[in-house]
């Protein structure tokens, strides 16, 4: 990589009680640059983002944003860095309007003006649903907001857990037709993804996680499709 | 006898203010820190001894000693929260509830080593007998009217920071998924001491006029509580207009229990109460 990274994992670890989720995982991004986490279930993706986030268990290791230290912080502090997370299953708040649940991901960011106005260009949509309770909207548009809300935070990386999950293709396309723009604009996107195509299709980089290591990275051109189903599934 | 049968539903109707202010706080603690404070009845009277302290003896007049006690309770609330019931928040329905009963417990008896066991009340002059005559045999006390009144505007006001205000918008987020609210990066346990803080603010309103309006001492905690618990259910958990209503009607009952018979009052609100529970198990009111 020329770019230094804004995001730097050396040898994270994670486990929930006596099971361990990961091990010894090395992982980097760039600003602008998008990189695909992928692996079958349980492999540990949900847990490397959530780790990053200090939100799985109790992890070891080191994460660095803009080469500081932020593992072992505080989850509010390090959204407040400049980390947001769309989580899978989108995880509104249902009983709040789109603009309240938009809000709350503004205020636990960096606070930057224009947030609003930003994400309803990208999405005009959702400037229609503003006043809308959260509950009452489709799968599709909710997954925009949880989307925005993560982008209000005015982060320097967004994770995305599983956002294509349970969604019609056209608005995961929709969703996915966003991400080069805010790539474009500095943005370092983690994707975890079941879809490995799209997801490989949309990241220049990958990591494959198989029981919580990292089987196999590197460019998504220059793997082959053998190289990633062994990495994906193990030796069998 | 029409005067009479008006009478007796002004007079519940008044009492249901109190009812409600005692309510408020606990319906707060349930509805948005999901803490079942069994507690609440005893810190309302912590606090009207905190009143009878500081007017007694600092000898401040009660209007001053009522500002200085709101931030004192509302510190405690935001304490607990912070350093005590965060620590059994996540470990089931049973530890808070032991947690909030040990502390019953240890202001009961602090009280009692403190005051003795005495019964008190606060002196409010002249308007603890002022009254306006609506007709022969129908009289408007000015107190109580005073206590409604500012029932209703403590659950407008809350009711507009919690809708229509973005501390409300955190309140809500964290009241509905704490998980989630932890995961986007909301600090839980600060919005929850926050809202235990603001539970703080209303049982300082409550142990005001619990001592202008009735009697106290170091046990008389869990009948408030049993009280709190009666009007938010009947309101129905989570409709803050509905504790009004649930005020109102607990104490339209012991009016006319009371009217009936002296010992029924009390009797008569219990009654009612299992009855409307048996009718209506949500309540009266929609949850918001």
């Amino acid at each position: 990589m020329t770019t230094e990274p804004v995001l730097a994992v050396s040898s994270l670890s994670a486990s929930y009680g006596k099971f361990r989720a990961l091990t010894d995982v090395d992982f980097d991004i760039a600003p602008g640059e998008i990189v695909a986490v992928i692996g079958a279930n349980g492999a540990g993706k949900s847990t490397l983002l959530r780790s990053l986030i200090n939100q799985a268990g109790s992890a070891t290791g080191s994460v660095r944003l803009d080469g500081k230290e932020i593992l072992g912080l505080p989850t509010a502090e390090i959204i407040h860095r400049g980390i947001a997370l769309v989580p899978e299953g989108r995880r509104l708040f249902p009983s709040l309007t789109v603009d309240e649940n938009l809000r709350l991901g503004w205020e636990v960011g960096r606070r930057a003006s224009a947030r609003a106005e930003d994400f309803f260009n990208l999405f005009p949509i959702a400037a229609e649903l503003r006043p809308r309770q959260a509950g009452a909207l489709s799968g599709g548009q909710q997954q925009i907001v949880a989307f925005g809300r993560a982008l209000m935070a005015d982060p320097r990386v967004l994770l995305c857990d599983e956002i294509s999950l349970g969604l019609a293709p056209r608005v995961v396309d929709e969703i996915y037709a966003v991400l080069p723009k805010l790539q474009a604009r500095g943005l370092a996107i983690v994707i975890v993804e079941r879809d490995v195509k799209r997801a490989l299709k949309a990241a220049s980089r990958f990591y494959c996680l198989l029981e919580g290591r990292v089987s196999l990275a590197g460019s998504c051109r220059d793997n082959t499709r053998a190289d990633v189903s062994h990495a994906y599934f193990g030796s069998h | 006898m029409t005067a009479l049968l008006l009478n007796i539903l002004i007079q519940g109707v008044l009492l249901g203010g109190l009812y409600a202010l005692f309510a408020i706080g606990l319906a707060l603690s349930v509805g948005v820190v999901r803490l079942v404070n069994i507690a609440h009845g005893d810190l309302i009277v912590l606090a009207s001894f905190g009143l009878l302290w500081l007017t007694q003896y600092a000898g401040l007049p009660l209007w001053a000693a009522f500002l200085a006690l709101v931030p004192v309770m509302s510190g405690l609330g935001y304490g607990l929260q912070q350093g005590l019931l965060r620590r059994v928040a996540d470990k089931g329905l049973l530890p808070p509830l032991l947690v909030t009963f040990g502390i019953s417990i240890i202001i009961q008896n602090g009280l009692l080593e403190a005051f003795g066991a005495d019964t008190r009340s606060f002196a409010s002059g002249a308007l603890q007998t002022a009254s306006w005559r609506l007709t022969e045999g129908v009289y408007v006390g000015a107190l109580p009217l005073l206590t409604l009144a500012v029932a209703v505007c403590l659950i407008f006001a809350i009711d507009r920071l919690i809708y229509a205000s973005h501390f409300g918008a955190r309140l809500r987020a964290v009241s509905e998924g704490p998980a989630t609210a932890s995961l986007i990066g909301l600090p839980v346990d600060r919005v929850y001491g926050l809202a235990l803080a603001l539970v703080g603010a209303t049982i300082s309103i409550a142990a005001l006029f619990l001592g202008l309006r009735m009697n106290f001492d170091p046990l008389s905690g869990p009948a408030r509580l049993i009280v709190a618990f009666e009007v938010i259910v009947l309101g129905g958990l989570g409709n803050l207009w509905g504790i009004l209503a649930g005020g109102i009607l607990l104490g339209v009952a012991q009016s006319v229990g009371g009217a009936v018979d002296a010992p029924l009052q009390v009797l008569a609100g219990h009654l009612v109460f299992l009855f409307l529970i048996l009718l209506r198990p949500q309540g009266l009111f929609r949850k918001n």
